[in-house]
């Protein structure tokens, strides 16, 4: 049987779906992604059931990093990066990528844990349901060379070049958290206690996830969307959806925590928003007011300053941890893959997708999927993945 | 759901001690839904914070389960095996091979919440845990799994609905080349959530209904007639109007949804303003839409409210008020659109609480408090009050469905929570949801979910001769006594009744092999590859020992 390959630009929840379907199919797949590891941004996410699930979707994610792990047909080029694309003769493309092979061979490591108590530098690291790989922290000393009982680390590997000959591309490049460093109004960066949603995400993972003292907490909503001086006049989608789902398991989890949340509007988000929103409002304070800015004062503790709507009044409010529910911004290499891809990019950066499920079938065999395309939540990044694999399969002929 | 559980951790704490330290396998029914995870992670948490059981695997990862419950187990205790979200039939035997063939030593539990919901009613936790030990010795004993091959028998899919959503799964299915049989199910043709769409193109319908009628993959099989498909080894047998039968490989639900109507006599919903608006007269007075009063309005239908709204000043010459809590705009567009209505002269005003509607001799008077201002307003008789109803199935597909034995959660969904809006797939395989039946769904969101109904279509039909190797139940038909105990109890509908023989039957492409109807059987007459009960317990015994 002639084998069909493609190659997948992303290794985040789509592109790994993505990967996952088509080699179900039976098709060789190119996983292609910048970061040493596959996950993408909700790698690091973590669970938020309280007491009972929220279906915040994190858990696919992991879901999606395991069945590659175990995925024969699926090739990884992890911290890689296309940086050219030709026609080649076969009707299909040649990619050239740009990759610096991880030190460690994630295909012969066996996850003892060796090198990373061997690494005087901390280097090793490890994301959920993926192996060791060696982070930029190293400085090749070489002691976890010695330390591998398998022989997987090789330092001597240096960047190169390399070219791939596939028949169909998918991007699913995701997206990129908005900063709001760039606003000093936000105040962030100037004390831990002001944290991006992404940040507290990552802390999310672990067991003990918020910083000491935290007895009332803020969430702003809409950091970085639905805000015209920010340039970003959509809205993010995912913001509402991961905020209050943090905001109600802190809230169960200590009940004696005060939390606020401002608010501009509220977005539905999944089946069952009814319910949950109900049950939130019996934990959490909701208000609907205006940020102004977020201050810091000598003790490091932040204080919001808004305006209060029905009066029209700057009033203040001083809390132990603001969280800023930062929105989604188009990937930073969106403008890149649209020039090496031939892709158009809409008024807001995010990636055109050429196709539709019922428009005739793209004769170019590139196509885009997930969160480069539009905010997406990670179900709907999943069911994108799915309804685009589906036309890659189309598009080389595979099983109709 | 507390007690269930404090119950099933008990039993299984009793068990533990017996088991004296041997690690035990904890699998879980993935497919069934989040819930279950979250009570066998409880389980799990329970088990192993009692210190009795050394090792113990979920097959689930359990992430949906509270991290309290999670707390400390995660560190060597429990290691959380994961399964990547099983679309194929093999997930048990894949589970069973990886873990408990390879390690003979281990002890295999099989939980899923449809079981746990069956033995709730029962008496005694001695039941319950011969049933427990009785499922682990099945597993267990799959040294030498039978293997039997399932094919699909036909690539035809029967699909019901003949609304936006079964015209676009029909079409997108047919430009696959997959023969497909349409059931007409009468009624709306067009769901909230898309009604903006045939504004904007009157003719859609007819148009979608037109190249069907056209496609010679898409035969009509007119409304349907009372018969349920009946489910056979390699898909369906469903009998059309006129009496013919014909074998179907998969089954596709794909009615529309309605609205309820408003609670509020006098007062349109959103698909009768809608059938107002496509007459093209004109309201010339105020038309109020009252959102979020019975549920949150979704974004789908906000957006539907938000193209009325702009129609109706720009062709229908009202003035317009929008009473909401909130604007939704997540889909892409909708901010834009809600922009344009603003600029148009459409006025939003986001309520709080509640608001209080009284009806006079048909006039309506709404009043409730501005959440900017903090003010309170009242509108007085305006000319339209539109009311959004929440969305339902129609009751012939609500009969439908059930027929399908389809679970239907809150009535009128076909799947549980939004982590199902992944794949089309329902409770029972070879039927798949689309469109409106899945939820409140845009015509953008239609259009998307054809393509990954076509995929899981493929994945099952593609896959020619699917092995699995798996117990499946015999049953004894000198002992069985046809009383239908198992009909009755298996989770699955995969036991039926053969009314020639008077013995149970069982539907393979259905079974899950959960030992359920072996278990309840009263006559014993019911054994997984020839195993008896004793056999079973004698294994169990042996290992305890």
């Amino acid at each position: 049987m002639e084998t069909h390959s493609v190659c997948v630009i992303g290794a985040g929840i789509t592109g790994m779906t993505v990967a996952n379907n088509l080699a179900r199919a039976g098709v060789k797949v190119s996983l292609v992604d910048r970061n040493p590891y596959p996950g993408g941004q909700a790698i690091f996410y973590g669970c938020k059931a309280a007491d009972s699930c929220v279906h915040c979707g994190v858990c696919l994610v992991q879901d999606a990093v395991r069945e590659l792990r175990e995925n024969p047909l699926a090739s990884c080029y992890f911290a890689a990066s296309p940086i050219s694309l030709q026609r080649s003769q076969s009707n299909g493309y040649r990619v050239e990528l740009d990759t610096t092979p991880n030190p460690i061979d994630w295909r012969s490591c066996t996850e003892c844990g060796r090198c990373r108590t061997a690494c005087p530098h901390d280097a090793v690291q490890q994301t959920p349901g993926w192996k060791y790989f060696v982070s930029s922290r190293c400085t090749s000393c070489g002691d976890c060379v010695g330390a591998c009982p398998v022989g997987a680390i090789r330092l001597d590997r240096g960047p190169e070049t390399l070219q791939i000959d596939v028949e169909g591309i998918v991007v699913a490049a995701g997206f990129h958290p908005f900063d709001p460093s760039a606003n000093r109004k936000w105040g962030y960066g100037k004390s831990p206690r002001v944290m991006t949603g992404s940040e507290m995400e990552r802390l999310f993972s672990a067991e003990t996830y918020l910083p000491q003292d935290s007895q009332r907490i803020a969430f702003i909503q809409c950091v970085g969307s639905r805000d015209m001086r920010e340039g970003e006049p959509h809205c993010s989608r995912a913001c509402c959806a991961f905020a209050l789902r943090m905001a109600n398991r802190i809230a169960t989890e200590f009940p004696d925590t005060h939390i606020d949340v401002y608010y501009m509007d509220i977005q539905h988000f999944g089946k069952n928003f009814d319910v949950f929103l109900n049950e939130l409002r019996g934990k959490v304070s909701f208000l609907r007011a205006n940020p102004i800015c977020v201050k810091t004062t000598g003790t490091g503790s932040p204080v919001l300053r808004y305006e209060s709507l029905p009066e029209l009044r700057c009033e203040e409010a001083s809390y132990d941890l603001v969280v800023l529910a930062n929105g989604m911004s188009p990937s930073e290499s969106s403008d890149e893959l649209a020039d090496i891809f031939g892709l158009d990019l809409d008024a807001q950066g995010y990636l055109r997708s050429p196709m539709h499920a019922f428009s005739t079938a793209p004769e170019q065999g590139i196509f885009v999927a997930g969160s480069c395309r539009r905010p997406m939540l990670i179900e709907e990044s999943v069911e994108d993945a799915s309804a685009v694999s589906h036309m890659v399969l189309r598009h080389l002929g595979v099983g109709t | 759901m507390p007690r269930q559980s404090r119950t099933w951790s008990f039993a299984i704490w009793e068990w533990g001690r017996k088991m004296n330290g041997k690690p035990v396998v904890v699998m879980c029914n993935h497919a069934s839904c989040t819930g279950s995870a979250f009570d066998i992670a409880r389980l799990a948490g329970a088990i192993a914070k009692s210190g009795i059981i050394d090792r113990l695997v979920t097959l689930d990862d359990a992430c949906h389960a509270s991290p309290g419950a999670l707390t400390g187990i995660r560190k060597k205790k429990v290691i959380f095996a994961g399964c990547p979200i099983l679309k194929e039939n093999g997930f048990y035997e894949e589970a069973a091979r990886r873990l408990v063939i390879e390690k003979t030593d281990w002890v295999a539990i099989n939980l899923s919440t449809d079981v746990l919901d069956l033995y709730e009613e029962s008496d005694g936790i001695e039941q319950r845990l011969c049933a427990i030990l009785e499922s682990a010795g099945q597993i267990l004993s799959r040294t030498q799994p039978v293997t039997r091959e399932t094919i699909v028998a036909s690539s035809r899919v029967l699909l019901y609905g003949s609304g936006l959503s079964g015209l676009s799964a029909a079409l997108g299915l047919a430009a696959e080349g997959i023969p497909v049989h349409l059931i007409e199910s009468g009624g709306s043709s067009v769901s909230p959530g898309c009604l903006g769409e045939i504004l904007r193109e009157p003719d859609l319908m007819e148009g979608l209904r037109e190249r069907a009628r056209r496609n010679d993959r898409i035969r009509f099989l007119g409304s349907g007639s009372l018969m349920a498909p009946i489910p056979t080894d390699g898909g369906f047998n469903y009998r059309a109007e006129n009496g013919e039968v014909r074998e179907y490989g998969s089954i596709v639900f794909a009615p529309e949804r309605q609205e309820e109507p408003p609670r509020d006599m006098g007062a349109f919903t959103l698909t009768q303003l809608y059938a107002h608006l496509r007459t093209g007269k004109t309201v010339g007075g105020q038309v109020v839409f009252l959102l979020d009063r019975d549920g949150e309005t979704e974004p789908e239908i906000f957006r539907d409210v938000l193209l009325g709204a702009c129609r109706l000043v720009e062709k229908a010459h009202a003035r317009v008020l929008v009473l909401t809590k909130n604007a939704r705009v997540t889909l892409p567009g909708t901010q834009e659109l809600y922009d344009e209505c603003r600029e148009l002269g459409v006025v939003f005003v986001k309520y709080r609480d509640e608001v209080s509607v009284r009806s006079e001799d048909g006039d309506f008077t709404i009043a409730g408090i501005d959440d900017h201002t903090s003010a309170g307003f009242i509108v007085e008789k305006p000319k339209i009050l539109v009311l959004p109803g929440r969305t339902k199935l129609a009751s012939k597909a609500l009969e439908f469905a059930r027929s399908l034995g389809l679970r239907l959660f809150d009535d009128h969904y076909t799947q549980p929570d939004s982590l199902w809006r992944l794949p089309n797939e329902t409770n029972r395989p070879g039927v798949f949801a689309a469109g409106a039946a899945r939820g409140n769904m845009a015509f953008e969101g239609i259009r998307e979910d054809v393509a990954s109904l076509a995929d899981a279509i493929r994945q099952r039909t593609s896959a020619r001769g699917i092995r699995i190797e798996e117990h499946i139940p015999v049953v004894n038909k000198e002992k069985c006594a046809y009383c239908l105990t198992c009909v009755r109890v298996c989770p699955f509908g995969a036991m039926t009744k053969d009314p020639v023989q008077r013995v149970a039957k069982v539907l393979s492409s259905a079974c899950k092999a959960c030992g359920v109807c072996a278990a309840e059987c009263p006559a014993q007459a019911i054994d997984l590859r020839n195993l008896g009960s004793a056999q079973v317990r004698a294994g169990i015994e042996t290992l305890v020992r």
